[in-house]
């Protein structure tokens, strides 16, 4: 196992710690007792609202342990999703926080994906296991031995590479491993033994693998993943998270594949991938469904 | 504005919703640097509706026009609403929106594209409701001289109503007793037989009581679920018709906890609505609407 520095871990514990008291006081509203720097900086799935508005207000629960999290030590910045309640619906709260020189949060950004939500482009129910998703998941949070490590720039590029993959069709862009999982929402969406989604019809394709998918078309709806950014990376435990949009134009106009939306939208999602021995060995993503061209800032918007 | 076939900007609209159905913007008479949203997101021309449009209406349930002769020429306004279907129109792989549109002329050229797509049928229904194949009469009706107010009267009249509704004053709503209002297709007010709402709406209490008026809802104090009616845009007026325009959101924060009121809406949304007010001997006597919600905050694009 590697080592990693005191004041690293020291780092590692107080964001720890913040993420913790978050999720803790969420039910309460009291992001009050938070350690605020002035003038910080809240969003809620791309929108700049008040601290206190959005989920802190209408938030009834939030599961005390979290399905993943990714701490970037040297950026002071933590990412971390896990189960929350709203009047009683379960939803999935991915919150980002950073601190400044003085251990105060200036930035937090939220993603909540909602379920049968009337803000989503998405009018069905869309898959969740809540169950999965209540507690951490399993070795993500283990250490890389130090041969296997990737640097900050190799877990970058192997994000990238996923990303790149997917959204053109060339398998040959991603570094996976063949037994990679790939949990999306807590529901596993490749190598299922199964071969369909939970409530779903059967679909051939959910036994495949992560890089079958992509060599057999069934990506070729994605056009794009777009406006990817927060980048964290924890090479220690060989973690990579990032930010973007998965761009879906929809059954457009003489298109022979298969097209999962009849209109077009953009789902944002968070993704994270542990790497390994310069393959990814494991994907945990959280994805809602916004309307088509969505960014996530609103600089960005106008 | 005269079209290419000699019509005006009524005509104008047509033609978008026609080019629409054909995949076809360059039909258009399109500014070089026009600006195009869709659902508030400033998208390419080309892409989200217009790559998956196959059909488009005859007809527009409303419309309203405005034009404007200034230094810089003729500046026109035209908005509508109308239905069309997304992916194959002739099997089930198809499915029904209705789609607002509002276009800005500048000049011979269009300047300005906004559109709403309303993608899922209104109020928990299958399907949209028939009604909005045809065009309203009651809205295209032409006013006797006496009952016709200037573009001021008009749009103090609308923000009246708004007003009313954010604050739920029914003092501030200057509406006749017998002012029907039709939202996405369905009438929601003075139907106490709940004509075309499914039961599981109806059982919920839904507005405050179906068959009461527009004000007597709001004493009802059903609407103080809506937090806010913000960012209004009074983007078309016609006296001789007594119409008026409006596009803003209702900001809805959810079941906020602590609230001395319940909220049929649990997450928070924010609903983008064109409403047109039809105003004669300076009363409100119809409303006709149209809205979706999107994330908590978002903001139109313009």
């Amino acid at each position: 196992m590697g080592e990693v520095s005191q004041e690293l871990q020291e780092r590692r514990a107080y964001l720890g710690s913040y993420a913790d008291r978050y999720f803790e006081l969420l039910p309460s509203g009291g992001h009050q007792q938070l350690p605020i720097a002035p003038g910080v900086v809240f969003s809620e799935n791309g929108q700049r609202l008040r601290l206190g508005q959005g989920l802190w207000a209408t938030a009834t629960g939030a599961a005390r342990t979290r399905a993943v999290t990714v701490l970037d030590g040297p950026a002071g910045q933590i990412a971390t999703w896990g189960m929350v309640t709203e009047a009683g619906h379960d939803a999935i709260l991915g919150v980002r926080l950073k601190v400044d020189d003085e251990g105060l949060i200036d930035e937090i950004d939220t993603f909540v994906v909602r379920f049968n939500d009337m803000a989503s482009t998405f009018s069905g129910s869309g898959l969740l296991d809540a169950q999965r998703l209540a507690g951490p998941t399993p070795g993500l949070l283990d250490l890389v031995d130090e041969g296997d490590r990737p640097s900050a720039a190799e877990l970058r590029r192997a994000a990238d590479g996923y990303l790149d993959g997917v959204s053109s069709g060339e398998v040959g862009l991603i570094p996976v491993a063949d037994d990679c999982p790939r949990i999306e929402n807590g529901v596993q969406t490749v190598l299922r033994a199964d071969g369909l989604l939970p409530g779903r019809a059967p679909n051939p394709a959910t036994a495949m693998g992560v890089a079958q998918q992509v060599r057999e078309g069934v990506t070729r709806h994605i056009a794009a993943a777009r406006d990817r950014g927060m980048y964290l990376t924890d090479p220690s435990r060989g973690l990579v998270m990032v930010r973007f949009f998965f761009d879906h134009p929809g059954a457009v106009r003489g298109w022979q594949g298969r097209a999962p939306f009849i209109g077009p939208n953009s789902m944002p999602a968070w993704e994270v991938f542990k790497v390994r021995g310069g393959l990814i060995r494991h994907i945990e993503a959280i994805i809602a469904w916004f309307p088509y061209g969505y960014r996530w800032t609103p600089e960005e918007q106008r | 504005m005269i079209t290419a076939r000699g019509g005006g900007l009524e005509d104008l609209l047509g033609e978008y919703y026609a080019a629409l159905a054909a995949g076809d913007p360059g039909r258009l008479p399109l500014a070089a640097d026009v600006r195009f949203t869709e659902n508030g997101q400033r998208i390419a021309i080309g892409t989200g509706l217009w790559a998956t449009a196959t059909r488009a209406a005859d007809s527009r349930a409303a419309m309203v026009s405005e034009e404007a002769y200034g230094p810089g020429g003729t500046a026109g306004s035209v908005a509508g609403w109308g239905m069309i279907t997304e992916g194959a129109a002739e099997d089930a792989d198809g499915a029904d929106a209705l789609l607002g549109v509002r276009l800005r002329t500048t000049g011979k050229a269009i300047s300005e594209i906004e559109t709403v797509v309303v993608r899922r049928a209104p109020f928990g229904r299958a399907t949209f409701p028939e009604r909005l194949l045809e065009p309203s009469a009651a809205m295209a009706r032409i006013l006797e001289p006496t009952d016709r107010g200037t573009r001021e009267d008009l749009v103090r009249a609308a923000s009246g109503y708004l007003d009313g509704v954010a604050r739920d004053d029914a003092g501030l709503i200057p509406a006749a007793d017998d002012c029907i209002r039709i939202e996405n297709g369905l009438q929601t007010v003075l139907n106490p037989d709940a004509d075309g709402f499914p039961a599981t709406f109806v059982s919920s209490g839904g507005l405050g009581g179906l068959g009461l008026g527009v004000r007597a809802q709001i004493r009802t104090l059903a609407f103080r679920y809506i937090e806010d009616i913000r960012d209004r845009r009074f983007v078309a007026a016609d006296t001789a018709r007594g119409l008026v325009l409006v596009c803003c959101f209702f900001d809805h924060p959810g079941k906020v906890r602590g609230a001395g009121f319940d909220s049929p809406i649990v997450a928070p949304n924010s609903m983008l609505i064109w409403e047109l007010f039809k105003v004669a001997g300076g009363l409100i006597r119809r409303i006709e609407a149209i809205g979706a919600a999107f994330p908590y905050g978002m903001r139109a694009g313009w």
